[in-house]
This record gives C-alpha cells, structure tokens and sequence, in this order.
C-alpha cells in the first residue's frame, strides 16, 4: 500500500467538501485509477477533467503530481495518467 | 469617429489653460488606444534626463476604443515619467472611469505643468474646469471620493484621486478610483500630487458610436463565450468567475512558488489561513466588478466581524494583497491582511511594493542589519501584523522610518546597505510583484526585461496557451514551438514565447480589454478582437495587425527607456533569485539561466543582444524611423562624450 495526499483546490473543494485528504492505495495504482475511485467517492471527478469524446485530460481543470522531493507537474498526458503511485505523492486538483 | 470619442482633452495646470484637439486616425490605427496612446504622447513630448517631479513631467490617462461598450470592462491606463526607476511607469486600472471619460466625449487626458495650489478636475461632458481642492487636501481616498460626490451633487460621478502617500511625494504611491481600483506603481501619485493635483472626476451624457452593431455583437458572443464558466477551456475562467484570485494562494503553494518571508522559501506553513477559501468563507459579503465585466468574482466587497481589527470594510483583495501583506511578510492573520489593504487603498500606496519593502526590513532586522533604534521601536519580526500595519501608515506620511521605505525597496537598501541590497526584490528600481521569478524559465525572464520594472501583469498569463483550447489553426501559426515552450525543464523557446506573450498582452492594453478576461480561445486567438475592432470602429483591422501595435508598443517602451540610458544591464533580477533556489517545495532548486534566457528574448525581438536595444531595422519595420534616428544621435553624443572623458 502506498500513502498519497490529495489536495483539492476550488471547484475540487466544493466537489469533496474537504481542501485536502490522505489516502491509501494499492500498488500499481495509476493516477486514472485514482481519478476514477474519486469519482465513485464523490463523483464530478470525470467530468471535470475527462474530455469525454477522447478520454484525453481535457483544459478545463488541472491535475498534478509531486513525486517526494520532485517538482511539482502538471499531468497533460495519456503517459501521465498511466503513471503508477508510490509512497509519498501529492496530487492536486484544481 | 466610431469607437473612439475622437478627442484628446490637454490640461496645462501651471496655465489654466485647457483645450481639446482631434485624436489623429494615424495614431488610433497605429495604437489602438490607452497603453499605446500613452507612451506615444510620453515619448513625444519628454525630453530625456525631464525630472519626474518637476512641472515638465506629463500624465496620460489614456482610454481604448473598447471602452464604454460592454466589452472594454472599464480598464485604462495611466503613463507617466517615474520617480522611482528614472523610466517610464505605467498603470491599468479597472472600474467605472474609463467609459465614463468616453461618454464625457475624451479618449485621452494629458496632465501638464503644476498648479499653485491644491486643485481637482471637474469634466462634465464638454465642459472642463479645475476646482479649488484645498478642502480635500490630506484627506484619504475614500474620503476624496465621498467629498467630491456631495459637492458636485451626483453620486454617479466617476473619479481617479491620490492619497495622501501621493501628495508627500511617496514613490510607492498609486492612483485609485471606485476605492479600489489602484494602477501607477512607481510613484504616478507622487507625480499627480507633485503637480497639485488631487482627483479627476468626469461625468458623462454621451455614447460610444459603434460602426457596425450586428457585427460587433456577434464579435462579443463570441469572445464571452469563453468567459462561461461551466464551458470555458481554462481553469481560470472559474477562479476569476466565481472565486476570485485569492483561491490561487494554494496554488502557488502545492507549485512551490508562494514567495514566503521576503522569497526565503516558496512554501509558507500557514497557508490554509490565509487562503481564498478561509477568506470566502468568513470574510466576503458580495462580489463586485469592473463596467460591464463577466467575471464578477474578481473583485470582492469584504468586512471583518470580529477582533481587533473587527469593523474594517473593504474590497479588492486579490491573490497579491493576500501574498504582499501576509506571506512576503510571514503573516498569516487574515483580519490583519485585510486591514492593510484597507489602509493602502485610503492613503493610496502600491500593496506588492508595501509588501516587498516591508519584508525586506523584517529580513534586515531579523539579520540584524537594523534594529529598533531604525525602525522608531518597531520590533519588525515576521508575523508581526502589528509593527506592518503601523509602517504602513508611517510610509504613507513619510513618518520616521516609514520615511526611508517610502522611497521604495531599492534606495532604502542602498540607504541601510551592509549587505541588504542582495536581498532588495525589485527589477529596475520597482518591487517584486507576483508570479515568483523561481516559478518559471518565462517567469523569470519577464521580470527582468520588463521595461518598467517588475510586474507580473504584463505577460498575464505567463505560459503558453493550451492546444486543447486554442483552435488547430492558430496554433500551427503561433511563433515559437509549443512542446518545448510548454515544457519548463529546458529552457528552450522561452525567448520567443515571451515576445509573444508581451506583444498579445500589449495589445490587449491598447484595447482596454482585461488580461483576465483573455482566456482559453482568445488567450491566442485574436481573430475575434479583430472582428470587434473592426466592427466597432469600421476600421479593418486584421489580427496580424493588431499583434503589430503591441509589438510597436513594446519597441516605443524600449526606445522610451533607451533615451534614458537603459539596456541590458538593466535587464536583471535580484541577487536572490539568481542565486538562492528554494529550499523546499514544488520548486526547490530551481534558478533561471538569465543570460541564456536574455539572448533568446533579444534574438526573438530583432533587438541588439549586447545593449538590448532596438535595432534600426526592426524600428524601420514597426514605422518608427524617426524613434531609430533619436537614439542613434543620442548614442553618438553618448559616445562623443565618452571618447572626450579618454
């Protein structure tokens, strides 16, 4: 299991009612995975981000990742939503 | 004229005299309005070396054919000559003054000369005259604005007015109007208060004729389209629509950036405090906004209920007033925050420059560089509210050591010196504003060559445009690759995407169209600005030729500068921020390569790369011959002058 901590920032707030979480995840968990049990959680998630004609990351909110220690970087790609979860990543919505 | 008023009111207060001339059409298609019109009056009629305080020194009010239809959403421009940086200085102001200026029947007002006594202007349609303004003289900004609505009998009357920062000649002072709508850092409210001068106030009957009315509405639809917050691209669509900027602190925070106890760290612990979220929840009333605009969250009216600062009501706290006055200065009392915005607004001084030469004392005195025999007993610690709230208003009167910081970051720390220039946030002479030159190759680069000195809000925003917002098209056309414009770890295309974001934004100025509101689409597309231009004005106007007058604009700005003696060496950033990365956060390690960068830019320009000049070819080709032959001449006896000292 890896610890990852969520931020939620604007409509993501109003979205979850929280500004920021931690949650547990299996291992191998990309950021899709992630996207998808956040929906079922609080749902809005998918439309917010999904562009749902290409299944692409659409402009219209951002999703990033700060790997510990790293930079934080916005997510624009397939690669980037396939990205696997370790230990320690902060995502952020917004 | 149709979108234009097609006159230039002029005002010589050491005279009295007052009298109005055509607005040339060469200078309306050349310039568009506000931004540009301005800095072609100012390099037009200053010499080089004219002392900013002295009667020689002009002010431009200058509005866009935009303004007084729904699209111009009341932003203007002020230009001066800055007693600050020695450069030109200018400032965008929203509200309600700009259309109402163009219903008077004025484009522009030029401010000459000084009056021998305090005095306002008082413009009701055609005619002008300048009132006794004895009685209103010390007053704050929001008592100027009371007063002068009683006594002229109308509280619709709109009005541009100083403080009393401006009238004792404080270099960081600001022109306001609507309470809260401040533009002129660098000192243009000394500049109006060393001319006498305490407001503006403008009341107008008439209309903005538009040439072609179908077409302009459609124009319109188009561009607010991507001002729907449920529809638009851009994530700031939303911000700007519903929460306003302040919900970006958390932003900049999760991204390393938010410059925290004078830009020692880009992480500020105490964040949640002061962030947009705790202001909306407790603090905001109502939202409020510019003429017309459809971002109606931008602006918030806001009060403090309880506490010791309870009672305070103000509006326009944005993401800078949150930064400037709390986590610059470690503060993290968001009563507090919002009481110092309040104060700079009525005593009319610039927040971001408060901000950044108050953290610059509370590192001194932290270090040990002063103490509280300097700072009249002032324990000036990060955090401590108190101690800011008090400079604020001693900066303001120019009172004991307030006195010293009045004068701005850059000449208090050569002042004090012992080391604290190193850590004097300016570029230019002017303050850090906002967006952390740490954040971004681009960010980096656009305060450093930003001619008027640090400023976030002339490459707002500052990254590329999204290919998912921007049709295909345009984005084939943009000048510079977007990959690698958009990727910041390399530094490469940041040169070209910097030009190309100065000249949009440039435009955008000249429009009087708000950068906020140029989002998604419009962030690159202009096709729909040239469409309302055209249709406003029946001028046709394309839009390679609109992205021409904010190119021609910035080369007009450099030249400005260039007569002054600026170049490349003024080009550069704080010793902090080329040499201390972030220790934490999103961003940490970061430093930009500011040589690298600075070819770039100077290449993408056409500029010379070793004095970051315009060339003559490149002001040749912008219509601007005469401009090259001045500075040539100006460089030869420059040089004359150089070889006789030999």
């Amino acid at each position: 299991m890896a610890k990852i901590n969520l931020k939620y920032i604007a409509h993501f707030s109003l979205l979850t009612g929280k500004l920021e979480e931690g949650i547990e995840v299996r291992e191998k968990t990309t950021v899709s995975d992630l996207i998808k049990r956040l929906e079922q959680k609080y749902g809005g998630f998918e439309e917010a981000l999904i562009d749902e004609k290409t299944g692409r990351l659409n402009s219209r909110n951002k999703v990033a990742i700060r790997k510990a220690g790293g930079w934080t970087e916005n997510i624009t790609t397939l690669e980037g939503l396939n990205m696997e979860l370790s230990d320690g990543d902060t995502l952020i919505f917004w | 004229m149709y979108g234009w008023r097609g006159t230039i009111l002029n005002v010589d207060l050491s005279s009295g005299k007052i009298d109005k001339e055509k607005l040339p059409e060469d200078m309306a298609w050349d310039y568009l309005g506000g931004r540009g019109f301005n800095i072609k009056t100012l390099y037009e009629e200053l010499e080089p070396g004219v002392e900013p305080l002295s009667p020689e020194n002009i002010l431009v009010f200058g509005t866009g054919p935009l303004n007084g239809t729904p699209l111009g959403c009341g932003r203007m421009t002020v230009t001066t000559k800055s007693p600050q940086t020695g450069f030109f200085v200018e400032g965008n102001n929203g509200g309600f003054f700009a259309p109402e200026l163009k219903f008077a029947g004025y484009d522009i007002i030029v401010i000459r000369g000084r009056a021998d006594k305090p005095v306002y202007l008082w413009i009701k349609d055609e005619k002008v005259e300048i009132r006794d303004a004895s009685h209103i003289w010390g007053k704050t900004t929001w008592e100027t604005d009371r007063i002068i609505k009683e006594e002229l009998g109308d509280p619709e009357i709109q009005l541009r007015y100083i403080g009393p920062a401006g009238e004792n000649l404080v270099n960081i002072s600001i022109i306001l109007g609507n309470r809260a709508r401040a533009g002129g850092r660098g000192g243009a409210a000394a500049v109006m208060g060393s001319k006498n001068l305490k407001a503006i106030a403008v009341r107008g009957s008439g209309g903005v004729k538009i040439a072609r009315p179908r077409e302009f509405q459609e124009a319109l639809l188009e561009i607010w389209e991507d001002l729907d917050v449920d529809g638009s691209k851009d994530p700031f669509t939303r911000i700007w629509g519903l929460y306003g900027s302040p919900i970006v602190l958390r932003i900049q925070q999760e991204y390393g950036t938010l410059a925290t106890n004078n830009g020692q760290e880009g992480v500020f612990e105490k964040v949640m405090d002061i962030s947009g979220e705790e202001f909306l929840k407790n603090y905001v009333v109502k939202p409020k906004a510019c003429f017309c605009c459809q971002s109606p969250a931008c602006s918030h009216w806001c009060e403090v209920r309880d506490g010791p600062y309870a009672g305070t009501r103000t509006e326009g706290i944005q993401a800078g007033s949150t930064e400037a006055l709390g986590s610059y200065c470690g503060i993290s009392y968001l009563p507090a925050i919002i009481k110092g915005h309040a104060l700079c607004n009525e005593l009319g001084i610039g927040m971001f420059s408060t901000g950044t030469t108050i953290a610059w004392a509370m590192e001194a005195f932290e270090k040990g560089i002063i103490s509280s025999k300097d700072t009249d007993g002032l324990e000036l610690r990060f955090g401590n509210h108190e101690a800011m709230l008090q400079l604020i208003r001693k900066i303001a009167y120019r009172d004991g050591f307030g006195g010293l910081l009045a004068d701005g970051v850059k000449k208090a720390s050569e002042k004090i010196g012992k080391g604290s220039q190193d850590f004097a946030l300016h570029v230019k002479g002017l303050e850090y504003t906002a967006v952390e030159p740490r954040s971004s190759h681009v960010a980096a680069l656009m305060h450093a060559v930003n001619d008027q000195g640090s400023d976030h809000t002339r490459a707002y925003p500052p990254y590329p445009p999204s290919p998912q917002a921007v049709p295909q098209e345009i984005v084939e056309k943009l000048p510079f690759d977007l990959r690698k414009a958009s990727d910041d770890s390399i530094p490469d295309e940041k040169g070209k995407l910097l030009k190309w974001l100065f000249d949009s934004r440039a435009t955008l100025n000249c429009l009087e169209f708000c950068l906020f509101n140029s989002r998604a689409r419009t962030f690159a597309d202009f096709r729909p600005f040239a469409k309302a231009i055209t249709a406003a004005t029946g001028m046709k106007f394309s839009a390679d030729d609109l992205m021409e007058v904010g190119e021609r604009v910035i080369n007009l700005e450099r030249s400005f500068n260039a007569r002054e003696g600026a170049g490349r060496k003024d080009d550069t950033l704080a010793k902090r921020y080329l040499q201390e990365p972030f220790p934490k956060g999103g961003k940490a390690g970061f430093l930009p390569p500011l040589e690298e960068l600075l070819d770039q830019y100077y290449e993408a320009r056409g500029w010379d790369p070793e004095t970051g000049v315009p060339t003559r070819g490149k002001l040749g080709e912008l219509g601007l011959r005469e401009v090259a032959d001045q500075l040539e001449t100006l460089a030869k006896q420059m040089q004359g002058k150089h070889d006789g000292k030999d």
